[in-house]
């Protein structure tokens, strides 16, 4: 048999980027089609006759620099997102970008247009003032553009960000069923019901109802769920492992009111606990294995920790290997940016997991 | 003791069928009379006598469970289903069904679908009183006091009872907790939530009769209308 646990696809490839220079063109297409009327209206205006090809020409010139910058501008939009928290910090990385690129995209596309539109040929440029003060109007002018930029930069990314999420899930939904299926869980316990069958029919029809409830859970649960409803899918799955190993397993839950009803990702606690009993070291005939499971809401923060005694080597699992932990800090990120973390820690003969995200009310009347 | 519930299982599957009928003797107050293996059989049985208990597979060989039940609407309450799919679950309670069953069948949950059968048949049940919870977790049994807790509700297909910002959950169905703590002064106050009258801190009316109760630890928890003349009654008495 092919061994099971090849780990999952990276996302980025199971999601269609946006392409973003199909965005810049249609954008700069259509400021270009409203400026180069705008601009033969005020020369006309003006008085200063440059007609048509002038105007087209100018404009051509003055907004290709812009254009080229737009993707760069759009990169930069993902790697500072607003309203994935540290906004400020992003909102004044973003301002002094624009404080920076603005003069310099308008000068550049004012040398340039004046250039195309042969309205100041390189033989007789104005003078300097006149030049500066042109350049300075248009700097000016274009701070709506930066604005405009950023704005459809920001909204792309949030969209590829949506996109990710479902991508996310769809990964962990896959993760939990392939831990399911594969033949360390899915053969192993079907054993064992066997074996169960034998020796307590009872218990091995309560195992086998345990099963199908997972899978069940596994396959149809909703994106994101209540923190109760979490607990509850979680401990089917420890209900199962006791049966199953004939562990004595005790979970405490220590979990405050304001947590029991926020809104976390579903199958969130499931690979930490899976972790927890599989890294207990913990062997037959030894006393109680009892894993702590907290969580509280502090300033807007649900802090959700899980804890368990470690076996012999504790090793804390790299990030992104595919194991639960790495499956996590994906799905978290991609929900809450910088709001969300995930960190694992070696305390003494304990493991710990602590998670950091958004506390949301679940309850209608929040 | 009260009367034996005359039972009558159908399902297509010997080996299912089998199941069920020994896991339902395990429960000295029901007998099963017949079995039947397809929708025409059950209907047969259905017009020969009395049952008091219907346990009812969906997916028939002859057709629909469901419609079987449409067929006797006065044995909604008296029909458990039992299939393998969730998507039939609103259907069943829209016709009143007394409970629904996901294969395969636990037994613990066969025990709660049958208790619940037997309170909407026999509305006056020997209830059982306690001011002491035992929750099992594995081999380790906790006992709750009764004044301890704050408030039970559901998730999942557990009841979580609250004491003290911990939490225990109990596969039992939370009419039957209700009823289990009512002696102890535990109020039901909505289908899925019960609370102890010494933890509310105040009510917040919303529409329709519906409020929200704020509990001493910060709790909220919703409050139907149908249960609002027992939570007055339980404000009075603290």
């Amino acid at each position: 048999m092919r061994p099971a646990d090849s780990s999952p696809s990276p996302v980025s490839q199971t999601t269609a980027p946006i392409p973003p220079l199909r965005y810049a063109l249609a954008l700069w297409a259509v400021l270009f089609a409203s400026s180069v009327p705008a601009v033969y209206l005020a020369q006309t205006v003006g008085g200063e006759a440059g007609g048509w090809p002038a105007a087209l020409w100018f404009m051509a010139g003055s907004q290709l620099p812009w254009l080229l910058a737009t993707p760069v501008l759009w990169r930069l939009c993902r790697r500072w997102p607003l309203g994935m928290g540290r906004d400020l910090r992003h909102g004044a990385c973003l301002l002094l970008l624009g404080a920076g690129v603005t003069p310099l995209l308008s000068a550049a596309g004012w040398v340039l247009g004046s250039w195309l539109s042969q309205l100041h040929p390189w033989g007789s440029l104005p003078d300097r003032t006149a030049a500066v003060r042109a350049i300075a109007a248009t700097a000016l002018f274009a701070a709506p553009t930066f604005v405009a930029v950023i704005g459809l930069g920001q909204t792309l990314a949030f969209v590829q960000r949506y996109r990710r999420r479902g991508a996310l899930l769809d990964q962990a939904r896959q993760t939990a069923l392939r831990q399911h299926l594969h033949h360390h869980f899915l053969f192993n316990a079907l054993n064992a019901i066997g074996g169960l069958g034998y020796q307590r029919p009872a218990d091995a029809d309560r195992a086998l109802a345990g099963l199908s409830d997972l899978l069940r859970d596994a396959m149809a649960c909703p994106p994101q769920r209540t923190l109760a409803e979490e607990v509850a899918a979680a401990n089917d799955y420890l209900a199962l492992q006791r049966l199953l190993r004939g562990m004595p397993l005790t979970v405490q839950w220590r979990l405050s009111a304001e947590a029991w009803q926020c809104q976390v990702p579903s199958l969130l606690l499931q690979p930490l606990l899976e972790n927890a009993v599989r890294h207990s070291g913990w062997e037959q005939a030894e006393a109680a294995l009892e894993i702590d499971v907290r969580a509280d809401v502090a300033e807007g923060v649900l802090r959700l920790s899980v804890r368990n005694p470690h076996g012999l080597a504790p090793q804390i699992p790299p990030a992104g290997t595919g194991s639960g932990l790495g499956n996590l800090r994906q799905r978290l990120d991609a929900l809450h940016g910088a709001r969300g973390s995930v960190q694992a820690a070696v305390e003494g003969d304990h493991f710990s997991v602590r998670l950091r995200l958004p506390a949301i009310d679940a309850q209608e009347w929040a | 003791m009260s009367r034996v519930l005359s039972t009558l299982v159908v399902e297509d599957v010997p080996l299912a069928s089998d199941k069920l009928v020994s896991l339902l003797q395990a429960h000295p107050d029901l007998r099963v009379d017949a079995t039947a293996a397809s929708v025409a059989q059950a209907d047969a049985l259905l017009r020969s006598r009395r049952f008091d208990l219907l346990l009812l597979d969906i997916g028939l060989p002859d057709g629909s469970g469901m419609a079987l039940a449409g067929q006797w609407p006065t044995l909604a309450a008296h029909t458990i289903f039992i299939t393998a799919h969730a998507q039939h679950a609103l259907q069943a309670y829209t016709l009143g069904a007394a409970d629904y069953l996901l294969k395969p069948v636990d037994p613990d949950r066969l025990a709660m679908a049958v208790a619940r059968a037997r309170r909407l048949i026999d509305p006056s049940p020997p209830a059982p009183t306690g001011e002491r919870l035992a929750v099992r977790q594995g081999q380790r049994t906790d006992y709750l006091q009764a004044d301890q807790i704050d408030y039970i509700d559901m998730a999942g297909h557990y009841a979580c009872v609250h004491v003290g910002g911990q939490v225990h959950l109990l596969r039992e169905s939370i009419g039957q907790l209700a009823e289990q703590m009512a002696s102890a002064g535990l109020v039901r106050v909505h289908r899925s939530v019960v609370v102890n009258p010494h933890r509310i801190q105040a009510l917040h009316e919303r529409r329709n009769g519906d409020a929200m109760l704020q509990l001493s630890d910060g709790a909220r928890v919703p409050v139907s209308r149908t249960y609002r003349a027992a939570l007055a009654q339980a404000l009075a008495a603290r």
